[in-house]
């Protein structure tokens, strides 16, 4: 119900323009004869009742679809009026009243609109009902109306004439009308009934029903009846001499003196604006035939701009996007047997004869073996294609095949490309399941027909397996763990660039000897691992990254704070860290200096926040080793993004900011205050935000998190590695500073 | 004794049954809808009514007047009815249908104009 709902209001809207180019017609058309105007009003009634329609480029109709029917489903609601006046006016209100908070709450329009679709059927009662009570009561009225001759009847209850009745209209007249204006009259009335005026009334009044919430369409309905009576006027006396004109204003004149009655159905001789009427009587002059002509053709132009829809994505520009989309992906990955492609528009632009359209590409590879289709290379990305249509019927050319950038320019690049009402649908990928599940479906029917397979293999079952699935045969003691403190990632290196994953529920430190150097039996890879966690839906700050030594592994490596920061940012893939670079990379900067005066040198590290996509660092400091102490500071940071490191200058230690892209360079100083870090930018603005809870007891600083290991057993610490010591006093293992939260 | 007032419709009403009376209410309304196009539902309503006006009796079936011809035309009822329509439209329309009457000065001014258009044709 709200879909029929959202599509009159649609249909309103569109109509809506039309009224407004009607008004402006009428206008223009002054001289034509009055008939052109019902006319006009004929066409916004077509646009009313009519909810299909062919597309043109001729259509002046700024958009077909103001109000999507998926609007309760969307992040950010907003309009696409297609004026973008409206559009920036409007959808800033909207999204302030109506935009769903955070991305778990309902978008508020899911209650709303089912509202305003009830609130609108209970305006079509009420106007029903009233159109009905008001019916029955006039009926009623003059039901002692006496008759005069063929359908015309008088009585003492009619003070204005009007015609009454659908199927057998009937013309009722006051008792005091004097002769010759009761001729002329019935005249009007008559010509009413020959035109079927008492049947558009209603049909207008019904429209208006439908669509009582459009002030636009109550001014189309009082000036179509205006125009009505106008047209019905000029008809009566296109063939009257002067003298016959006279008589007919008097008429006018003589019963608009004394009638007050207003009814809802009947046509009313005498109603609406009289002077209007008279003064169009006396000065009408019959309208040259060129002017008829040219109304004619205005009407029609009319017709053809305002009941056509501006085009959307037609057929050959669909097919288009998909060869593109399917050369652009060719070759990219180890080939397959079936290539599918899908996308789905999210919207278009069009300029100096280009059309841009953004939209969402799913290109996916499958193969067929044993019976079963795999899945093999595949993309899923927000692209925007621009075209250029060539002479040749139908055809396009490629002007740019545009993509974002992976890891942190992603979301950048999306946003700076597609317009601002797309970001949210291209950003959370709004139709990769129904997009995939087309794919898989072309890709079962390809394979069902047996000529595509070779014969060999009859297909039994066909099922697609998806990356996941797979994993599950592989790995089923990595799914269905109890995530209850959240997920430890052990990690261990077998080689320089060969990383190998294990799966344990989150801080389960209670196994043996054995059961640990077992992990390496299920050893995944981290892009598999990857998935396998991603899977459980958790966030990131459930997920540990502890990296481990094992025995069967040869290859040596340090456990430090560094190289555990080196695998967390690897393993999630973030700020783009590429294989056999991070030693270097992943710990931004540290240095030993007095951070806090206390006249004692302390070992300050900075490196990358817990989160990815802000551009968060962390400052840990703490006493160099032997103390026995841990942190003394940790804070976070959410500060510009680029290049930091401590430089040390004739003020003393400080970090320096130097922003990507720029040549400038900004110098922090640091200080200490309630026991956190604070940075100072040169102009005293205090940088530290709040981010978290920041602080040495902070959720995402180590010392929480060795509190815990120690109440588990582990004895012993250093501030770079946490050894297990066995009942003989030998190290056995050695966990670096995991993070996580308690 | 007032003589009780009839309207215009009810008038015509009585002077079919002045014509015929005494009548049997079924032929009434055979006259009725024959010269006045009423539905026989009409008829037996306006017989009530204008009995229990006292203008007729009716007595098994038979329908007779109580008050004579000239005594109505005395009393003969001018007015216009202005009673409100229940259910008339809204206010707001009524304002764009521009239905209130017309000022005194604009019948005036109209008439001006429609009395100068006839003499410009003639």
């Amino acid at each position: 119900m709200s879909a029929v709902f959202l599509k009159i209001v649609n249909m309103s809207i569109s109509a809506g323009w039309i009224v407004l180019a009607v008004l402006v017609l009428r206008f223009l058309l002054k001289k034509a004869p009055k008939w052109i105007r019902v006319l006009l009003w004929g066409i916004v009634a077509v646009r009313l009742i009519c909810p299909f329609t062919i597309e043109s480029v001729l259509s002046l109709i700024p958009s077909a679809e103001t109000v999507s029917p998926e609007i309760m489903m969307d992040q950010t609601p907003q309009i696409h009026s297609g004026v973008s006046f409206i559009n920036n006016t409007v959808n800033p209100v909207i999204e302030s009243s109506f935009a769903p908070e955070g991305l778990v709450s309902v978008n508020p329009l899911q209650i709303w609109i089912p509202v305003f679709a009830i609130l609108w059927l209970a305006g079509i009662a009420g106007m029903m009902i009233y159109t009905a009570v008001t019916y029955c009561c006039l009926k009623r009225r003059v039901r002692t109306a006496v008759l005069l001759r063929d359908n015309i009847f008088q009585s003492e209850q009619v003070v204005s004439p009007f015609v009454l009745g659908l199927i057998k209209p009937k013309i009722y007249l006051p008792f005091q009308i004097q002769a010759t204006d009761m001729d002329l009259v019935i005249a009007h009335e008559q010509v009413h009934i020959k035109r079927l005026d008492h049947w558009w009334k209603p049909v207008g009044f019904l429209l208006l029903t439908l669509h009582w919430f459009n002030p636009l369409m109550w001014l189309g309905y009082v000036l179509l009846c205006r125009d009505i009576e106008l047209a019905c006027d000029e008809k009566v006396i296109e063939h009257l001499d002067i003298n016959d004109r006279a008589d007919y204003s008097q008429a006018l004149l003589n019963c608009s003196v004394n009638r007050r009655m207003i009814a809802a159905c009947p046509l009313a001789f005498g109603e609406n604006s009289i002077k209007k009427r008279i003064k169009s009587v006396l000065n009408y002059k019959k309208p040259a035939f060129w002017i008829i002509v040219i109304a004619v053709a205005a009407s029609i132009v009319t017709a053809v701009c305002f009941l056509t829809n501006p085009p959307g994505v037609n057929e050959e520009l669909s097919v288009f996007i998909d060869m593109q989309i399917m050369e652009h992906n060719q070759g990219k990955y180890f080939p397959g047997q079936f290539t599918a492609v899908n996308h789905k528009i999210l919207g278009t632009k069009r300029s100096k004869g280009n059309i841009t359209v953004f939209l969402l590409a799913r290109y996916q590879e499958y193969s067929f073996e044993n019976g079963e289709i795999q899945q093999a290379g595949g993309s899923y990305i927000p692209t925007a294609i621009t075209a250029k249509r060539t002479g040749k019927h139908g055809h396009y050319k490629l002007v740019e095949y545009w993509e974002p950038r992976d890891g942190s320019y992603y979301a950048e690049d999306i946003k700076a490309k597609f317009p601002w009402y797309l970001h949210a649908k291209a950003l959370d990928m709004r139709y990769s399941k129904e997009q995939s599940a087309w794919c898989d479906n072309a890709a079962k029917e390809y394979f069902s027909d047996v000529t595509n397979v070779g014969g060999a293999d009859k297909p039994v079952n066909i099922t697609v397996k998806s990356d996941l699935e797979k994993l599950k045969e592989k790995f089923p003691m990595y799914f269905d763990l109890d995530t209850s403190n959240g997920l430890d990632v052990y990690i261990w290196q077998m080689a320089k660039d060969s990383y190998s994953c294990a799966l344990l529920p989150g801080k389960t430190f209670n196994y043996t000897q054995d059961e640990l150097w077992d992990l390496h039996k299920n050893a995944a890879t981290i892009e598999e691992m990857r998935t396998i966690v991603a899977s459980y839906n958790l966030s990131r700050s459930d997920v540990a990254v502890i990296p481990i030594q094992l025995p069967i592994s040869s290859y040596a490596y340090t456990i430090d704070d560094r190289y555990r920061q080196l695998l967390t940012g690897l393993f999630w893939g973030d700020y783009g860290l590429a294989l056999g670079q991070y030693h270097s990379d992943y710990c931004i900067d540290e240095a030993t200096f007095d951070i806090d005066g206390d006249g004692k040198p302390e070992e300050c590290t900075l490196s990358y926040g817990p989160t990815s996509g802000l551009f968060t660092i962390k400052l840990s400091v703490y006493e160099t080793a032997g103390t026995g102490r841990l942190y003394e500071y940790f804070n976070i940071f959410n500060g510009p993004a680029g290049e930091l490191s401590f430089i040390q200058t004739d003020d003393g230690m400080k970090l320096r900011l130097v922003p990507y892209h720029e040549n400038i360079h900004v110098d922090y100083t640091f200080s200490i205050e309630d026991g956190n870090i604070v940075l100072i930018s040169p102009d005293n603005i205090y940088v530290w935000e709040y981010w978290g809870e920041q602080g040495v007891n902070s959720p995402f600083s180590d010392v929480q998190i060795f509190k815990a290991l120690e109440k588990n057993g582990y004895t012993s610490y250093s501030p770079t590695s946490y050894i297990v010591i066995d009942e003989y006093g030998t190290p056995v293992l050695a966990i670096s500073h995991p993070s996580r939260s308690p | 004794m007032d003589t009780p007032k009839v309207f215009e419709s009810e008038y015509r009403f009585c002077l079919i049954l002045w014509e015929h009376e005494p009548v049997k209410s079924s032929e009434l309304v055979r006259l009725c809808s024959a010269q006045l196009g009423w539905k026989p539902t009409t008829t037996y309503t306006v017989i009530k009514r204008l009995a229990e006006r006292g203008v007729l009796k009716n007595e098994n079936t038979i329908v007779t007047s109580l008050v004579s011809k000239d005594q109505v035309q005395a009393a003969e009822l001018n007015e216009m009815v202005e009673r409100t329509f229940e259910g008339s439209l809204p206010a707001f329309i009524a304002a764009f249908a521009k239905s209130r009457k017309l000022e005194k000065s604009e019948i005036d001014t109209l008439q001006q104009m429609i009395d100068h258009y006839r003499k410009e044709g003639s």
